[in-house]
């Protein structure tokens, strides 16, 4: 019996020493910085990779079907976003990118975050930015405003002889104008960008519904946790 | 190379399966070391069984060498690893809350769940009052929420606040840990001594 013990006793004698001899080589590993960056090699393969970049089309359209999946980032200077924007939009410049607080937003994996600018020069930008700071999700609206007032606001009508999903398109884009010249919300009043399909003058009217900063998401807590 | 599902490496549809297996896993080595026995899991408190200190105590040193060491070899991307954020008002109280709870039923939620796969009828029920308890925590929710949300701390960790370094930080806590070890095994032999001098004694009344 008082064997038993002894060797019992031996075993756990055994297992703490092997444990601290464990805990000591931890002491003299330096701590790794693990850098959470995307490789270039990887950055350029993305790069030479369109898909990031989704068409006004396809932004009209889940706008207009409240895809809650979706959030719009204007990634243009205050000033500009003050003067109107996307409906819904949040407003990041693109210097503050990678600030805490917007690192927050794009920290938010079930969203798509869709970039953009008045073209799609600094939302490019910006989506270089977070994908090499392994911010997933990110897209890049094609064209920008700029090609949002040409395609969705301002349609052009297609010419008789061009094919019938042009024309289907087009009458999907003025629909589209429809609904966001009702909503007020679409715009667009700006100093030459743009010009205003309600022809009204730059008031509180034109502004976009005011996005108020998102609260910062508490994720679940892991339910594998504890005993 | 890991984590393997965040990497992309195992899908993430998958992850509920290897939560599964995981799970079983767990469960079947907590029923194993005798964590299905209300009365082994309180001994914690009463000091004639410190196994549960013990095991847990063990389990987090394998995580911890395994994610530290893995880290340096660079086999696993220890900043990948999710881990939820601290908020320190509600861990106070959740942690007063669920050490009552373990002392009065006898599990912990994991424990709890292994105690009533196996039928026993004390953990069922103590499995039927904790989702009475969900519901009524979120039935509540709106006025705790002060408290759940109080004193958010972010994803802090334990070694940058004291301003230690990970290693030293994992050494210090095995230190401890070994010499809890020693300290609660001589309660242990004491407590348990002294019980059965009582039942010795108890026996030699009764004869």
């Amino acid at each position: 019996m008082d064997n038993k013990i002894l060797h019992t006793r031996k075993r756990y004698l055994a297992l703490a020493g092997v444990f601290l001899l464990l805990g000591l080589g931890l002491v003299f590993l330096p701590d790794k910085d693990n850098k959470k960056e995307m490789k270039p090699e990887h950055l350029l393969a993305k790069l030479v990779d369109k898909s990031r970049f989704i068409s006004t089309d396809d932004v009209a359209d889940q706008l207009i079907n409240n895809d809650p999946t979706m959030i719009l980032i204007d990634v243009r200077s205050k000033d500009e976003y003050d003067k109107g924007s996307l409906p819904g939009a949040l407003n990041i410049p693109l210097s503050e990118i990678l600030n805490e607080s917007s690192t927050q937003v794009f920290q938010r994996k079930s969203y798509d975050k869709v970039l953009f600018g008045n073209s799609d020069i600094y939302a490019d930008q910006a989506w270089i930015l977070l994908s090499r700071n392994l911010m997933g999700r990110t897209y890049v609206m094609k064209g920008g405003l700029n090609h949002w007032m040409e395609t969705i606001i301002n349609p052009t009508e297609p010419n008789p002889a061009e094919p019938i999903e042009n024309f289907e398109l087009y009458h999907a884009r003025v629909a589209a104008s429809r609904y966001f010249a009702g909503q007020n919300t679409a715009f667009i009043y700006s100093d030459g960008d743009f010009t205003n399909t309600n022809k009204k003058p730059a008031s509180s009217q034109t502004k976009p519904k005011v996005s108020t900063p998102m609260p910062v998401q508490h994720k679940q807590a892991a339910a594998d946790e504890g005993c | 190379m890991g984590p393997l599902i965040p990497n992309g490496i195992i899908d993430a549809g998958w992850s509920y399966l290897v939560a599964f297996i995981i799970g079983i896993a767990f469960g079947l080595i907590m029923e194993s070391s005798g964590f299905s026995s209300s009365k082994k899991i309180v001994g914690l408190f009463y000091g004639y069984d410190f196994t549960v200190l013990r095991v847990f105590f063990t389990a987090a040193f394998i995580a911890m060498f395994g994610l530290l060491y893995l880290n340096y070899a660079e086999i696993l991307d220890l900043s990948m690893v999710y881990f939820p954020e601290t908020f320190l008002t509600s861990a106070i109280v959740g942690g007063v809350i669920m050490g009552i709870g373990f002392i009065v039923g006898g599990y912990c939620p994991g424990t709890g769940i292994v105690a009533a796969s196996i039928g026993k009828i004390d953990a069922i029920v103590f499995l039927i009052g904790i989702f009475i308890g969900i519901f009524i925590f979120s039935e509540l929710f709106p006025l705790v929420k002060d408290i759940y949300f109080g004193n958010p701390m972010g994803k802090s960790r334990f070694n940058e606040l004291l301003g230690l370094s990970r290693g030293m930080f994992a050494f210090l806590f095995v230190l401890i840990a070994v010499i809890a070890f020693i300290v609660t095994r001589t309660i242990e032999i004491r407590v348990n001594n002294k019980y059965a001098a009582e039942n010795h004694g108890d026996q030699a009344s009764a004869e």
